[in-house]
């Protein structure tokens, strides 16, 4: 706008200037060329003024478009993850259940399920009630410390008793 | 039917306990992995894969997603550079075990029938190796072990506590299980395709605890 105002004030200045007469036009000539250069003087500085307005201007459109542009990236990829998200966490999921099934296939265990199962099969209520009120039993159980418990026998004419 | 007995006896007490242990009556946090062995399956007397199915079950169980940061550190040492090694051996075995038994703070393993691991060497190196997770794991450890009363066996755990199963402790235990049997016998006409008077039943229940008394 200022620049727009210099240019204008500028040109009524030099038409008034040449709708003068010649004389009138020579006595003005020194004072002329003072307010010539200060008009220009004026106008470089606007311009100037100008370029850089121009230039912050260009440097905020680019930040806006910048952010716009984030900002849609920003909007697709969380379209995206929600899109993916879960196509991602099942193929992670798959990815480490198959690592575990690979690595219980290499620790290469048996069954044992079914042979406690089959163990139990036709065991009478109150079988062993007596084991589980033994001393011996209920100190292993209750031992702050680590310990093995042997349960052994049924071998006629071999009786072993001990105790600690 | 005295051998079957025989078998049966440890074995039922052993899963009596288990079952208990697995199912305590108050909610404990303690871990628990059994192992029946059986001479007569092969997998079921070998005392590598009887480790290897305890470690299984301590691994597999309590978490749902990954396996435990030694087992998962053993297999990538074991299978280096992509290739595969077979199954950790008995001391690779051993050493995991007792690394995954310090994870937790208490464990109980149970095994019935270390009689019927095959072959003595494998026999002591097991009975050795349980002596060692007892006395190197840092967390504490229960281990309940049945047997029959093998000399080595008898040897080489001499020193822990233990039960005897008297005749005497288990005659109620017997009886049970005998009449159940026979019942189940002349049901399923297994017995004298089922014909079997009372008298006759009786005296068979009679003749059977009289020999299994003696065990």
């Amino acid at each position: 706008m200022g620049l727009y105002a210099s240019i204008l004030t500028f040109l009524v200045w030099t038409r008034r200037y040449s709708e003068d007469g010649t004389a009138k036009r020579i006595a003005k000539n020194i004072l002329a060329t003072r307010e010539i250069h200060e008009l220009l003087d004026k106008l470089d500085h606007d311009e100037g003024e100008v370029r850089k307005e121009s230039e912050l201007a260009e440097k905020e459109w680019a930040r806006f478009a910048h952010e716009d542009v984030l900002g849609v990236v920003r909007e697709e990829s969380s379209s995206l993850k929600e899109a993916l998200g879960p196509k991602v966490e099942a193929l992670f999921e798959n990815l480490k259940e198959a690592r575990r099934r690979e690595m219980v296939m290499w620790l290469a265990g048996t069954s044992y399920v079914e042979h406690h199962e089959n163990a139990l099969q036709g065991l009478l209520e109150g079988t062993g009630e007596w084991l589980l009120k033994e001393e011996t039993y209920r100190k292993w159980l209750e031992s702050e410390q680590s310990c093995i418990l042997w349960l052994h026998g049924i071998r006629k004419f071999h009786p072993k008793f001990q105790t600690r | 039917m005295g051998a079957i007995l025989a078998g049966a006896g440890k074995t039922k007490l052993t899963s009596m306990v288990l079952e208990r242990l697995l199912n305590p009556p108050i909610e404990e946090k303690r871990a628990v992995a059994y192992f029946y062995c059986n001479r007569n399956e092969p997998k079921r007397q070998n005392s590598e894969i009887i480790l290897r199915t305890i470690i299984q079950q301590l691994s597999v169980r309590g978490s749902t997603g990954s396996l435990p940061r030694c087992v998962m550190a053993k297999y990538k040492e074991r299978n280096k550079d992509g290739i595969e090694s077979g199954p950790p051996g008995f001391k690779d075995c051993l050493s995991l075990l007792i690394e995954l038994l310090d994870i937790r703070s208490r464990t109980t393993i149970v095994i019935d029938g270390l009689d019927e691991i095959d072959s003595k060497m494998q026999r002591q190196d097991f009975l050795q190796a349980l002596k060692q997770i007892v006395n190197l794991s840092s967390s504490l450890v229960k281990l309940f072990v049945s047997s029959r009363d093998d000399t080595d066996i008898t040897l080489a755990l001499d020193s822990v506590p233990n039960l005897y199963i008297h005749a005497k402790d288990n005659k109620d235990d017997i009886e049970r299980f005998i009449k159940q049997e026979v019942e189940k016998s002349i049901e399923q006409k297994k017995l004298l395709r089922g014909e079997v008077s009372n008298e006759l039943r009786e005296r068979i229940v009679e003749a059977l605890i009289d020999k299994a008394s003696g065990m």
